[in-house]
């Protein structure tokens, strides 16, 4: 965050925490309570920022209790932090000065695995960012993640995983810091093959060819009498019976005897 | 219109406005989210009128391209083609199709307006190529007419009783005055009928039509066989079936969509498979149309009190005193400012408290 903020001065930037119960705004806060001296030989402002931000995350964490039992876990809340990143990058860019640009960038750094609930709000949010060409870059920490993989190569941005974690700072660094048109004359790793087929929706698995519902766009792998999300009935379609083909052999024998 | 407290009157007009448009769309009535439409250009002599700056006809080109763009961006899985009405006649530049690209070019090389606009003619072209479509998907006609008149070589009563009989709905948009038959055949066939006012409007009343329209009885819910053709970067060396007919740019290739049951390449879904007949589309495509079918109810609009609270959105402070208005979402209560309620009908579709909680 300190090094984003040092390459230009008109460089903005906002950092968001999410869980499963909630998205908190961790920087920048309303309320700072870090009062103390800086230490070491840090920019004074920075280090502030970097102590209120460890704070913010602290507090967080600690903050949020152990799940109840019969409370299903569905993934972490991606789709509301980026519907809420969305929200502060639309205000920003409206109150940029006319003939000023500002580019505007999400990284997401995710270490939850995906959440089925959240596909319909997660692809909203990356139809969002596309039209108002802001590009979601994501560094995932855990197992792959098919959402962000989908959300990178729609809106432009870069996907990467990292296996060590260690190396996160060094990562971010290098791939990262740039915006996109830099990073072109780079060596950065190439994206992988991204599978944009329909999952269907009675077992959830990869289909090549599926039977679409006219009404509420549900994927399935079989006919099926009723659409299970809308209730429409959708009729078999008969085979048609050939009855010409018999007609005309018989004339055939007819001119040939 | 009170222009001292609430600002500006141009604005809170504008403001009333949006509103209005958002509130007008219902939730829980069944769309037609597949749909052919013909959009029908007029191009006689009276497109040259100066009244929309250069002339008619080239400001309804630009605003046309614009259209077709946000069409397919609304509607990714449906298909447009393009007829223009000029001598009289009716003449079908673009067939029925998902590319983009090939629309836009022919819009822009269109040129000339000559003669007389002729509303059988046109309609009757159109009507002959959409009752051959499917029944699951929606059958429509766009035409912006700017002439008064119309020559036909029979009357349009029967045209109206062909369009009703095809389940063809035509909406039809007036550039000059208020015309008498073009009212009647949209509203026999259950369109809709607009006279423009000046050039946002016009761009405004071609938006109204991206959204889909209720779907009719006569359309049954079917299922529609898509396939969801993989890219490859390292398939086998092919040339692609979209432009295997232009010598130019017909070249052989590994990169492409793979259609899963005759092995045909394509540069760009979705699209019609040639041979198959079969529908490529990809995931995201269907999940474009999926905020159609579940928007976004309406924020209430709640008196801001004393004591200043922070927009659920974007963290920015919420303007409080006489006037200030801010919008609370009637399932978590959550307020947001004006700047963030527009943004999340418009394009987020989604609550960020109802999701965050």
């Amino acid at each position: 965050v300190s090094t984003q903020s040092t390459g230009n001065p008109l460089n903005q930037v906002a950092v968001y925490g999410y869980l499963n119960t909630g998205v908190h705004m961790l920087h920048p806060t309303t309320d700072s309570t870090v009062v103390g001296e800086c230490k070491s030989g840090k920019f004074e402002g920075f280090d502030q920022m970097n102590t209120q931000l460890v704070l913010n995350v602290r507090d967080v964490v600690l903050g949020c209790d152990e799940p109840e039992p019969h409370q299903a876990i569905d993934g972490s809340l991606l789709g509301a932090a980026l519907l809420r990143a969305l929200c502060y990058c639309n205000v920003t860019n409206k109150a940029v000065k006319s003939g000023h640009t500002l580019h505007t960038r999400i990284l997401v750094i995710k270490g939850s695995p995906d959440g089925r609930g959240q596909y319909m709000t997660i692809m909203n949010a990356i139809f969002a960012a596309q039209k108002n060409k802001i590009a979601i870059e994501s560094v995932v920490l855990g197992e792959e993640s098919t959402y962000l993989e989908q959300a990178s190569e729609i809106t432009g941005g870069t996907y990467l995983r990292v296996s060590d974690h260690s190396a996160l700072t060094q990562y971010l660094l290098s791939v990262f810091l740039m915006s996109i048109e830099f990073r072109k004359t780079f060596n950065i790793p190439p994206p992988n093959k991204v599978d944009f087929r329909a999952a269907c929706q009675c077992h959830g698995t990869m289909l090549d060819t599926g039977f679409v519902c006219s009404v509420c766009m549900t994927v399935y792998c079989s006919f099926r009498a009723i659409c299970q999300s809308c209730n429409a009935h959708f009729k078999l379609r008969t085979a048609v019976k050939k009855v010409k083909k018999t007609a005309g052999k018989r004339k055939l024998e007819n001119g040939k005897s | 219109v009170s222009t001292q407290s609430t600002g500006d009157s141009t604005a809170a007009s504008a403001k009333r406005e949006k509103r209005r448009l958002i509130q007008q769309r219902l939730s829980n009535v069944k769309l037609g989210v597949m749909r052919h439409l013909f959009v029908v250009l007029d191009q006689s002599q009276n497109m040259e009128d100066t009244d929309l700056k250069p002339c008619r006809f080239i400001c309804l080109k630009r605003l046309t391209e614009g259209f077709i763009m946000e069409f397919y961006d609304q509607n990714p899985i449906s298909q447009i083609g393009l007829i223009m009405g000029r001598n009289g006649k009716g003449y079908k530049v673009s067939e029925l199709s998902s590319n983009i690209n090939k629309h836009a070019s022919i819009v822009q090389q269109q040129s000339g307006c000559e003669g007389q606009f002729s509303l059988f003619n046109t309609l009757q072209l159109a009507h002959k190529t959409l009752t051959g479509m499917p029944s699951y998907a929606s059958r429509e006609v766009l035409l912006i007419a700017g002439s008064l008149t119309s020559v036909d070589p029979r009357p349009i009563q029967e045209i109206i009783t062909s369009m009703v009989e095809g389940n063809i709905r035509v909406s039809v948009i007036g550039l000059s005055a208020s015309v008498q038959i073009f009212n009647r055949v949209a509203a026999a066939t259950g369109g809709s009928y607009h006279v423009m006012l000046d050039e946002q409007h016009l761009q405004e009343l071609l938006r109204f039509h991206c959204t889909p329209p209720t779907a009719t009885p006569t359309m049954e819910p079917t299922l529609v066989k898509m396939g969801f053709p993989p890219h490859t970067s390292t398939g086998a060396l092919a040339v692609c079936q979209c432009h295997v007919d232009e010598r130019e740019k017909c070249e052989l290739s590994t990169t492409g969509f793979t259609c899963p049951t005759c092995k045909s390449r394509y540069c760009e879904v979705p699209v019609e498979c040639r041979l198959c007949s079969l529908t490529l589309v990809c995931a995201p495509h269907l999940a474009r149309s999926y905020h159609h079918l579940f928007p976004l109810h309406l924020f209430k609009e709640v008196e801001m009190g004393m004591g200043d609270g922070r927009c659920a959105g974007c963290e920015g402070e919420l303007s409080a005193g006489d006037g200030a208005v801010s919008y609370q979402c009637g399932e978590c209560l959550k307020l947001f400012c004006y700047t963030c309620d527009l943004f999340i009908h418009d394009m987020l579709h989604h609550c960020p408290g109802c999701e965050g909680s």
